[in-house]
């Protein structure tokens, strides 16, 4: 348990010490929702997409920055499952907080239908953003790709009209859907299925990530 | 015969047979065992060639070292010899006889003509 | 010359000639107690400093000794191993083994394999035919790499101790000691990312060290160290060799070849 302790706290330190980058992590979201305007549903919406992006992208930045390392350690006696969930647990303490600060935000700033219901969906979308970030490290060989593939999967989602059929297939669905039934109801979305969208992308994504660290070996 | 008169090459070629009979005594440190060379009349064995001597000797495994924690400082390494060592002794007191003897004939026969 | 100038003399003709350090302290002792109890001065009793330690050399030799009986078994087995890159064979049928305290150097020319057989020693890549067996805790020290570019000297330290089941502080000073043998001060907070190649490398090196490894692969990782780095890691390495770490080196400069047990050589195949 200590060792798990141990190694979220690396995590933690070497991501807080990327200030530049976690600044505007935090503060590009902040401006899209600011810029969007006054209507209710697109703020939120355009601040949930920042915090899919945010949240994955630090999540991947993490995953990347111990790809040489990790090897090494679990060489040293560490298991890989350990390494795993000390930096699961690091990265779903940040997620945590960032979301933390945008729904309070949100509460304070808008008049929401459910604010609960908008704290529930940006917490399930920082766990997926969480997984899907980890999977890109485990998956995208440098830096940019990946922020580039984020950021592709995240705009994807935002801008894509959500009656169409094939949206379900992008991984951050669950995200908009819930969202959408926080800010419009039950009417205009359905939280089981945006909730078991969730759960489905990070069991798959989960899964990617495992495939790809044993295949290099 | 004045210890000052032996050759430095006959030295050390006893040198080895002579620190193998002595630990047969039982187990020393090289100081003692230089003091004990030269008060038999063999030496002065100087240190320099003593370990290496020594080292050789634990090279071929007729002798072990073991280091014993001295009384305030850093101790002493103490030798002894092995089973090869100890068969090594008596080999040696054989073999010395019957070269020594052949050595104090040929000397000798020099001296008479 | 005082005895104190004559032993130190001795210390560094011992070096040179390449005795690992537990072995030069034992010889510096007793030639110590020695001049304690016959007096007089060290250059009378031993002669010039230089020609003793070669006399002493000569007679006990660079020799490793066991820990213990036990500890003989190979901790490295390399059997029959072939690797291909992209349809190149890389590696054809290598094998050997290492036993604890041996050193295997590895030569090559560049794309020889050298580094493609380091990295399935280590567990990062399987051959496609053969075994490779090693027992015990493995230090991976690759040519460039393998920190965490965000992290510094000290949190490098604590990770790789916790592997080896040390806590913070003692996992910390192991390691600030290591990289000190190497000539770096590692209390420094810059983050890896930031450090200069050579010193990169030592952090690498004495990160890899700190867990007190069974086995230790190197990819000539004195890469980027200069004149004095390099003596300092060779040296390093020696006396883990003397405490029966059992190594496999991959380097181009001859200091590997001097006090290697085995050497294996590497013809990238045509």
């Amino acid at each position: 348990m200590t060792d798990v302790l141990l190694g979220a706290e690396m995590t933690l330190r070497g991501l807080l010490r990327r200030r530049i980058s976690i600044a505007v992590l935090v503060l590009l979201p902040l401006a899209l929702y600011v810029v969007s305007g006054d209507t209710v549903g697109r703020s939120v919406r355009a601040l949930v997409f920042g915090l899919t992006w945010a949240v994955g992208t630090v999540a991947f930045f993490a995953t990347v920055a111990g790809r040489e390392l990790e090897p090494r350690l679990a060489m040293a006696g560490w298991t890989r499952r350990r390494l795993r969930s000390a930096r699961t647990a690091a990265l779903l303490a940040v997620a945590l907080v960032i979301a933390l600060g945008f729904w309070a935000l949100v509460a304070v700033d808008q008049a929401v239908r459910s604010v609960p219901w908008v704290g529930g969906a940006m917490l399930v979308t920082a766990v997926v953003a969480v997984a899907i970030g980890v999977a890109v490290g485990a998956l995208v060989p440098t830096e940019m790709e990946g922020t580039l593939v984020l950021f592709f999967l995240a705009g994807l989602q935002a801008v894509t009209d959500p009656a169409a059929g094939w949206s379900v297939a992008l991984p951050f669905w669950s995200s908009r859907e819930l969202t959408t039934y926080a800010v419009d109801g039950p009417a205009a979305a359905s939280w089981a299925a945006g909730l078991g969208h969730a759960m489905a992308v990070i069991g798959a994504a989960v899964m990617l990530s495992r495939a790809a660290g044993s295949r290099r070996r | 015969m004045s210890s000052d008169d032996v050759p430095a090459n006959w030295l050390r070629g006893v040198l080895e047979p002579c620190l193998l009979a002595l630990l047969a005594d039982g187990e020393t440190y090289g100081y003692e065992l230089a003091a004990r060379l030269e008060s038999g009349g063999i030496g002065p064995v100087k240190g320099g060639s003593l370990y290496p001597a020594l080292g050789r000797l634990e090279q071929d495994g007729r002798v072990v070292a073991e280091w014993r924690p001295g009384d305030g400082g850093p101790g002493r390494k103490y030798y002894r010899l092995t089973d090869a060592g100890r068969a090594s002794v008596a080999d040696n007191a054989r073999r010395w006889r019957t070269f020594s003897s052949a050595v104090s004939e040929m000397l000798d026969a020099g001296v008479r003509s | 010359m005082t005895d104190r100038e004559w032993l130190g003399q001795l210390e560094r003709e011992l070096q040179a000639r390449g005795v690992a350090r537990p072995q030069r302290i034992e010889a510096l002792v007793e030639t110590e107690a020695f001049l304690a109890d016959a007096g007089g001065p060290a250059v009378d009793h031993f002669g010039p400093a230089a020609a003793y330690a070669e006399e002493l050399v000569r007679a006990i030799g660079r020799r490793v000794e066991p820990l213990d009986d036990r500890g003989r078994d190979p901790v490295v087995v390399v059997d029959g191993v072939r690797c291909s890159h992209r349809g190149r064979t890389v590696l054809d049928g290598v094998s050997f083994c290492v036993r604890p305290g041996e050193v295997v150097a590895l030569i090559g020319a560049n794309g020889a394999g050298k580094s493609t057989l380091l990295r399935v020693l280590a567990g990062l890549d399987r051959p496609d035919r053969g075994s490779v067996e090693v027992c015990g805790p493995v230090g991976y020290v690759p040519q460039a790499g393998g920190l965490d570019p965000h992290l510094r000297a000290d949190e490098h330290f604590a990770l790789f101790g916790r592997g080896g089941g040390l806590d913070r502080d003692e996992a910390r000073r192991r390691g600030r000691d290591l990289a000190s043998r190497l000539g770096w001060d590692a209390s420094e907070p810059t983050v890896a990312g930031e450090l200069s190649g050579g010193t990169r490398q030592k952090l690498s090196v004495a990160a890899a060290l700190v867990p007190g490894p069974a086995v230790l692969l190197l990819d000539e990782p004195y890469q980027g160290m200069d004149a004095d780095g390099m003596s300092r890691f060779w040296e390093l390495l020696w006396d883990s060799t003397e405490d029966g770490v059992a190594s496999v080196v991959s380097s181009h400069h001859a200091d590997v070849l001097d006090r290697a047990t085995t050497v294996v050589e590497l013809e990238g195949a045509p």
